[in-house]
């Protein structure tokens, strides 16, 4: 016989006639019957069902006997010791857990709930079902603590028990147990016990042990009671997390377009040639889009490839990828996480428009040396943490090289023998501990590629970074970081043909860093963030020399620029009530283009061109040329509309000193950065953003709906055919020009569980405007056009399900609006042969863009004494086999205009990759 | 220098695990614009000067779209204007009278169509003067190729030309395989019998011939990144060791324009649009704007380039035997072919001009010895006209 529970909720709408035929009189014994074997003798005995949950009887035995009672009485004897309440509807006694049936609605049922009032009060009702959705199981559900009571006066009650550690199967000694806000806490003794004071109503417990997972309960206290914990040590698991923001972060805090990426979390999905690769997986989150598969670069809502700052730890990195973005050049397993933010930068950040990609490494390990490794079919991956300092100071040290070149150089195929490709990066991080309020960390960084772009060719480019930051403590309010870097940028391009212009061309960049930031947390509504940075850059933006003694190439060097930018700021974190809380920060940068240096004064009105230059002014080593700068705006607010559920609005002003100038439609490494100087001026943008953001289910979903707009001005673009290398007067090639870019973004999220993932779309444009007075300057006539990168409609679903601890499978579908393209419309005949007429710029688009990823995950077993832990990672990229044209282009052959267009992986790739961990 | 192709970057990574591809495609027929090209460029060479003018055409179509009934002068800043005039035979609008660029004098080109919509361009000055040092051919033999390279060296002493644009005019003498002296006509056909009749006569054999052909596409080089204006080594034509058109004396005429740097950066643009093909990054392409306008239509746009330079010349010589190559094979193959004269014969002779080299009488039975008609007639794909340049070798 099967007893069902009735929905609480039915419950709540019925709440009505509650009395009835229940004066009859029973009589009954018990001699420690099971309760559900008495509840079913009783059932019998009386003309009512009974409704309950089995579940909630077992290990309840009763010995009792009753003469001529009343049901009630009867009922409430059997429940006394129990967490069980009943009410009775008609023919029914409906069995209650820990709940009592209100005969009335509380006073604000259908309007806001107000958790904290209420448990302040301590007597008001508690609903359950505001803290969990019956028709969801959790992992963890909400677990209730003594018997509700309407006449529950004790505000504090005690809970108490006892916590195990299940993998040794003992008492867990100097765990703390703590609401999540630190208000309340306890501390496990020697046998693992503990108690703590909580008050009334819903309380968020979590566990915190070193070396243990945290583990986190929600209590509903009705009175005292007891809890038994289980806590699990912290060892290798398979992760199920994907994208991961801070618990709540998403609604609680007060930015707009802020994502986490853990790295931890994407080792499952699959990608291309079975490399782990966090920039990847940024791409897949809505608003964050690259103009196609192998093309360096980011477009973040609209922006250029130029706009976004990349940071590994805390210095700039000009070219995060190998081999022209089909790798990042970020070794994922030394990365700790990836912080993006699209819309809200806070103030601290500045000087590029679209975003921040904030990369923060690992801090070693400091109580054993540990690594990880994997073997991929491009490269070899190894990463070691070694601790210098037990507990206190550690190094960790990555590298990771391709082995293309070794293979390149055993092939048969002579066109290729010749050829090479080969990258590495390397990268080496120290962190200290040196007492409790002081602290310091170090990396040091280098990437290098090199490759034949053609026969006769070799094309080198590299970055190298140092970073120093010293972390300081003045008090639990107060605490300073000063950083210091250097970074460098710099590419060479050797071409040895047979004739007499063979040549070695160079460019490099160097940014050095200061940067210091100050935190003091005011009061409890207002916390301050502030402090200054300057940063100093030099350019080299090209020298040439001769290779060999027949060359009459001249050695030629375009004049170093140097250029200034600094800034301070501040921002102030303001909880202004419960639910409103203000991020408000200003930005005030400066930048000066600095000496020595000649600049050309042209004549106004007419094209900028060699004859129209007015005056030739010198300049003396850092004499400061021109400066620019501006307020930059950093303002963002969150207001809460319910617990889980806030909307967001924000405003930020960016300015950018520096622009990249490339030939080509998508970022590639041989392009040029350029200060700002007396005839180039800095870009500028706004962007408004709001958003609505939903948790449920204690957070397993999430959503995120968000919508933008943006105006940009200044933005550098450049005449048809222009000569960007090593040219004296630059700017007579350049123009610059308005961007406008809007969009809408939603993000679902399943954080946890078996099955997780998270879906993205976005519908977003992004427009250009190259205006003149001037015909020549002119590009489209002056009217809005799309950008390279413009593609409305995109796309991305990443899904991950765990069939057990050892094998997991993951799936990763793209779908994109196809890139716009530049047509050609017609022909002519021109130097005796036939020419392309081109349409007007980016006026057709290629075709529409998807591919599905399929990913297999196996991990070796988890034996605790095991020295280390692999897993086998099998991979095929566009299983469809989607022939995705990357690009569409157009070849004069014999006099004749032939189209042809390029996929980049037009089959499937499967890739095994094997990882392991020590 | 250029801007850095990365056409063949891919090779060297990815094709090796064979996932990339590129294929050529048909492109979807859009709606073409119908712009005027212009194509004019005077020099200093005293001669009638040249303008081309033509319209925009879609892209399935094949034939250029001269524009006819066009009035085109060329008004210099000296006061004096030249007028032009359509030559029928090639289209091209030629300057009534000769005249040569001359340095520091502007000159301006107006058109009108037939619609009456002018067209003007900007003020062009001619660029200084700069003798071709060198014209010269090196036997070119490596595993993919085989052949003849021709080079330009070229040395500007004065230092003040820097972008160079070359043309090259080739010429060659043809020598049909076999002779033939004879000339058919046919007789007395009766269409229901098929018989007929030939009547031969004799002629002098047409055996040398001369044909010309005319660089094509745009062919250019800058010093501005040398240490000396020198232009040295520049390769302008490739002749593959087995082109029929080196089995008798070659020569080349190399014409070198020296240019404006404006002039340079168009025909620069137009060279790029038409291989902007690479594979993982593109230039970007777009409409080329040249230095012509419509004078009442500013938005209209105008496609081309009026510029004055300066042109020389030089001119070389040479042979296949000069660089050991073996004896090119003719054009087509000439095989004779013995037939009597049946259906076959008739329709060969007729349609395809077969020509007859001799005949063979076995009894009642003729037996004609033919060959197609480019093996022993070279004025039916030449010139017999020897040129006024060309100059017999040893």
């Amino acid at each position: 016989m099967k007893k069902k529970l009735l929905g609480f909720l039915v419950l709540l709408v019925s709440v009505c006639s509650m009395y009835g035929q229940e004066d009859q009189r029973i009589t009954i014994t018990f001699d420690n019957t099971p309760l559900k074997e008495a509840l079913l003798q009783l059932e019998e005995k009386v003309p009512y069902s009974f409704y309950f949950d089995e579940t909630w009887l077992k290990d309840h035995r009763v010995t009792k006997g009753y003469d001529k009672k009343k049901l009630r009485a009867v009922l409430n004897e059997l429940f006394e010791e129990t967490n069980l309440n009943y009410f009775i509807k008609d023919d029914r006694v409906i069995l209650l857990n820990n709940s009592v049936v209100n005969p009335e609605l509380p006073f604000d049922f259908f309007g806001e709930k107000k958790l904290e009032e209420e448990t302040q009060e301590g007597s008001a009702p508690i609903f359950r079902e505001e803290y969990f959705s019956q028709t969801t199981k959790r992992k963890r559900s909400i677990v209730t603590v003594g018997k509700q009571n309407f006449s529950a006066k004790n505000s504090v009650f005690i809970l108490s028990g006892h916590v195990t550690n299940i993998n040794a199967n003992e008492p867990a000694q100097n765990l703390s147990i703590s609401t999540t806000d630190k208000a309340r806490y306890a501390i496990t003794d020697a046998k693992g016990f503990y108690a703590i004071e909580l008050p009334y109503g819903l309380n968020k417990l979590e566990t915190n042990l070193l070396g243990f997972e945290k583990e986190f309960q929600d209590v509903i206290v009705y009175g005292d009671g007891t809890l038994d914990l289980e806590v699990v040590e912290n060892v290798e698991m398979l992760d199920e997390v994907i994208v991961e923001s801070k618990r709540d972060a998403n609604v609680r805090d007060a930015v707009v377009g802020a994502s986490v990426i853990d790295i931890e979390g994407i080792k499952t999905i699959p990608l291309v040639l079975g490399e782990r690769d966090i920039l990847k997986v940024a791409l897949t989150l809505p608003g964050i889009k690259t103009a196609g598969e192998g093309s360096s670069g980011f477009n973040v809502r609209g922006g250029r490839a130029d706009q976004n700052l990349v940071l590994l730890d805390d210095a700039v990195i000009y070219n995060p990828q190998h081999f022209l973005g089909l790798f990042s050049a970020i070794n994922p397993f030394t990365t700790q996480s990836l912080q993006i933010y699209k819309a809200s930068i806070p103030a601290e950040f500045g000087g590029r428009l679209s975003s921040v990609f904030d990369i923060e490494t690992k801090t070693g390990n400091t109580e054993k040396i540990s690594g990880e490794g994997s073997i991929g079919p491009i490269t070899a991956n190894l990463a070691l943490e070694v601790p210098l300092i037990k507990e206190k100071a550690s190094v960790i040290a990555g590298f990771r090289a391709t082995y293309a070149d070794y293979i390149l150089k055993n092939l048969d195929e002579e066109s290729l023998k010749n050829s090479e490709a080969s990258f590495y990066d390397a990268i080496v991080k120290y962190s200290h501990d040196v007492n409790e309020n002081n602290s310091v960390q170090s990396t040091i960084y280098y990437s290098k590629d090199k490759f034949s772009i053609t026969s006769d060719s070799v094309f080198g480019y590299s970055n190298n970074l140092v970073s120093l930051k010293w972390n300081h403590k003045f008090s639990e309010k107060s605490r300073a970081s000063l950083i210091f870097g250097n970074s460098r940028y710099q590419y060479d391009i050797l071409y040895k043909a047979e004739a007499n212009n063979n040549f070695d061309f160079g460019y490099v960049l160097n940014e050095s860093l200061f940067k210091l930031n100050l935190y003091n947390a005011l009061s409890d509504k207002h916390k301050l963030s502030y402090g200054l940075s300057s940063k100093l850059y030099v350019t080299d933006p090209g020298t040439i020399k001769p290779i060999g003694p027949d060359s009459d190439v001249q050695q030629k060097t375009v004049d170093r620029e140097k250029g200034l930018e600094s800034a301070v700021y501040i921002s102030d974190l303001f909880e202004v009530n419960d639910k409103l809380l203000l991020n408000i920060g200003l930005r005030y940068s400066l930048y000066a283009a600095l000496g020595e240096a000649s600049q050309n004064v042209y004549t106004e009105g007419v094209p900028r061109n060699e004859t129209s230059i007015a005056e030739v002014l010198s300049y003396g080593n850092n004499q400061v040329i021109k400066t620019h700068g501006g307020f930059e705006y950093r303002v963002s607010g969150r207001y809460l509309l319910g617990r889980d559920l806030s909307l967001k609005a924000g405003f930020n002003r960016t300015i950018q000193y520096l622009h990249l100038l490339t030939t080509n439609t998508t970022m590639s490494p041989t392009d040029i950065w350029k200060l700002s100087d007396l005839n180039i001026k800095p870009q500028r943008a706004d962007q408004y953003s709001v958003g609505i953001f939903k948790n449920i289910i204690e957070n397993d979903l999430e959503f995120s709906l968000e919508g933008y707009y943006k105006t940009m001005d200044d933005l550098l673009d450049y005449k048809i055919g222009a000569q960007l290398i090593l040219n004296d007067d630059l700017e007579t090639e350049l123009l610059q020009g308005q961007g406008k870019a809007y969009g809408v973004e939603l993000l679902i999220k399943k954080t946890a569980g078996r099955l997780n993932g998270h879906l993205g779309y976005s519908y977003s444009r992004a427009l250009i405007k190259l205006n003149s007075e001037i015909r020549q300057e002119q590009v489209n006539n002056g009217d809005f056009f799309p950008a390279n990168f413009d593609k409305p409609h995109d796309l991305s679903l990443i899904g991950n399900y765990r069939f057990n601890k050892r094998i997991s499978a993951s799936a990763n579908f793209v779908y994109q609006t196809g890139r716009p393209i530049t047509y050609p419309v017609g022909k002519f005949v021109f130097a005796n042969e036939e020419q392309v007429l081109y349409s007007d710029r980016n006026q057709f688009r290629i075709p529409d863009y998807y591919r599905l990823d399929l990913g297999i995950n196996i991990e070796g077993n988890h034996k605790k004494k095991k020295l280390g832990h692999s897993f086998v990672n099998i991979s095929v990229y566009n299983v469809l086999g989607r022939n995705n044209p990357y690009s569409v282009f157009f070849v004069n052959e014999e006099g004749r205009i032939k189209a042809f267009k390029t996929s980049i992986f037009s089959i499937p790739v499967p890739t095994i990759t094997y990882n392991f961990k020590f | 220098m250029g801007r850095i192709k990365t056409k063949n970057i891919l090779p060297c990574f990815l094709l090796l695990l064979q996932i990339s591809c590129t294929e050529p495609f048909v492109v979807e027929i859009v709606d073409f614009e119908n712009f005027l090209v212009v194509e004019g460029t005077i020099t200093t060479e005293m001669k009638q000067q040249g303008v081309k003018l033509s319209r925009t055409i879609s892209l399935e179509d094949f034939e250029e779209n001269v524009e006819d009934n066009a009035t085109v002068t060329v008004q210099a800043s000296d006061g004096n204007t030249f007028s032009f005039s359509q030559d029928s035979a090639t289209g091209v609008y030629l300057s009534n009278e000769e005249f040569q660029a001359i340095p520091n004098i502007g000159y301006i080109l107006k058109i009108s169509d037939e619609n009456g919509n002018s067209y003007t361009s900007k003020e062009v000055f001619v660029p200084p003067v700069v003798e071709i040092d060198r014209v010269y051919t090196q036997r070119v033999s490596d595993e993919e190729k085989e052949g003849i390279q021709v080079f330009v060296d070229s040395d500007d002493a004065m230092g003040e030309a820097q972008y160079f644009r070359y043309e090259y005019e080739e010429t060659y003498q043809i020598e049909v395989p076999i002779y033939s002296s004879l000339n058919w006509e046919i007789r007395d056909y009766d269409v229901k019998s098929g018989l007929y009749e030939i009547d031969l006569s004799y002629r002098a054999p047409e055996i040398v011939c001369y044909s010309s052909n005319r660089s094509k596409g745009i062919l250019q080089t800058s010093t501005s990144i040398l240490a000396e204006n020198k232009v040295l080594h520049f390769p302008i034509r490739f002749i593959l060791s087995t082109n029929s058109v080196l089995r008798e004396r070659h020569s080349i005429l190399a014409k070198q324009y020296v240019q404006s740097q404006e002039a340079h950066t168009f025909y620069q643009i137009l060279e790029d649009l038409g291989n902007v093909g690479s594979l993982l990054s593109q230039g970007q392409p777009g409409f080329a704007q040249g230095n012509l306008v419509s004078v009442d239509k500013p938005e209209e746009k105008v496609m081309g380039f009026f510029e004055a330079s300066s042109i020389t010349t030089k001119r070389i010589y040479f042979n296949y035997k000069d660089f050991g190559f073996k004896f090119p094979p003719y054009f087509i193959e000439c095989d004779s072919i013995y037939q009597i004269p049946n259906k076959l014969l008739i329709e060969r002779l007729q349609n395809e001009n077969y020509q007859i080299i001799n005949w063979e009488e076995e009894g009642p039975v003729k037996t004609y010895i033919i060959v197609k008609e480019m093996c022993a007639d070279c004025t039916t794909f030449s010139s017999k006209t020897k040129p006024d340049f060309w100059e017999d070798g040893p």
